[in-house]
């Protein structure tokens, strides 16, 4: 992407999205002072001792929320440099590019030939094993799931298609899909951590997602449907002895969402690079 | 049994397990053949069976159906989702 592109509705949604991060998180800095107040991870202890829906997720996220922002944006700049250096396509220096580029071809394997068991069973388990994926991050809230964990099993479905199948592998991601996986992934985390902000003055802290909370003051009351539709999406009930009890995951489930596109993203890439090599052109995989 | 649950959070994130179902299955290429769809769907099936539902569901919206029979519904939706997003593509809606 050059500069000029940036220019228009999309140069001023970059300049936007960059002014509120940048404010929110400086002034999050700011505020540090004194103690840190407890969040969600407080309302678990007190209300579900005994059983509570992942509670060491929630306090990961509780206070390592940026520790684990800046290893997702680790992870993918790592992968796109990692590309731009193995592929040389992008980086234009004067000396290397007087020279030839190595030209690297694709895998082109012969399905026909295939043994009978990957032949008819590959695609079946390359499709579960993104369905388990997403299952592994939609699990982040109430079980030891989380968005690494399911762009890894991604990434590995993505490998065994491209192993079993080559040029023709179903599972084809192309370039642009890729990155625009990782880039995708890293704002919608980033983004998260807005509410936190607005809520607690802590950036990336993870809040329950009663959204009509801050509407209070509204002339007229809000709906209790309208709240429990759109309030607490997450919110779990909690059968205990005592009787039941209600806990949210807060924004966790979408922050992990983030972080497993953003994986997804930067490990296929590798991947891709890797099996076919990084060209100009614009399909990648399917040239 | 309880059919309705107690609290959306049960249901949530089947829908969203979906709708990220189908934005992955448009990245898929195949043409899947009738028995091969009739295949996932039974091993989703199956897999759904083994994963259970998630502690703390108690509604048939859930999955669970009695105290030690449950279903992983979000396996079983993202797999459809994932399904339905090969249809997008082979119909060249994306």
């Amino acid at each position: 992407m050059e500069i000029k592109e940036l220019r228009g509705v999309r140069g001023v949604i970059a300049a936007v999205a960059l002014l509120i991060i940048f404010f929110g998180v400086f002034s999050s800095f700011l505020q540090l002072e004194g103690n840190v107040a407890r969040g969600i991870s407080e309302e678990y202890n007190k209300l579900a001792y005994r059983m509570a829906p992942n509670n060491l997720a929630s306090w990961v996220y509780d206070y390592r929320g940026v520790d684990t922002l800046l290893e997702t944006g680790v992870i993918y700049v790592g992968a796109v440099v990692s590309v731009l250096v193995l592929g040389r396509g992008l980086v234009r220096l004067k000396a290397p590019e007087e020279d030839e580029i190595v030209k690297v071809s694709g895998m082109d394997l012969r399905t026909e030939t295939m043994p009978v068991l990957l032949k008819y069973f590959a695609l079946p388990v390359v499709i579960l094993l993104i369905a388990y994926g997403l299952l592994v991050v939609l699990e982040a809230p109430t079980s030891g799931g989380g968005g690494f964990q399911c762009g890894v099993i991604i990434s590995s479905a993505y490998l065994l298609s491209v192993i079993i199948y080559g040029k023709k592998s179903p599972f084809n991601l192309k370039k642009k899909t890729l990155v625009a996986f990782g880039a995708f992934g890293w704002g919608l985390y980033v983004l998260m951590g807005l509410p936190g902000y607005l809520t607690t003055g802590y950036w990336q802290y993870n809040v329950g997602a009663d959204l009509w909370s801050w509407v209070t003051s509204f002339p007229g009351a809000v709906p209790d449907a309208l709240r429990t539709i759109f309030g607490e999406p997450f919110k779990l009930a909690l059968q205990l002895e005592e009787g039941v009890y209600y806990a949210t995951s807060g924004i966790l489930p979408i922050i992990n969402i983030g972080e497993a596109f953003n994986v997804i993203g930067a490990i296929c890439l590798i991947f891709f690079v890797f099996i076919y090599g990084w060209t100009d052109s614009e399909d990648g995989a399917s040239e | 049994m309880m059919i309705f649950p107690l609290a959306l959070g049960e249901v949530t994130l089947a829908v969203v397990g979906f709708f990220l179902g189908i934005v992955l299955g448009t990245q898929l290429q195949a043409q899947l053949s009738r028995q091969t769809t009739l295949l996932i769907l039974i091993m989703s099936m199956v897999a759904a069976f083994l994963f259970e539902a998630p502690i703390h569901y108690n509604s048939v919206l859930g999955g669970v159906f009695t105290e030690h029979v449950s279903l992983s519904f979000k396996f079983i939706s993202v797999t459809v989702g994932l399904l339905v997003g090969n249809l997008f593509r082979r119909a060249g809606g994306i």
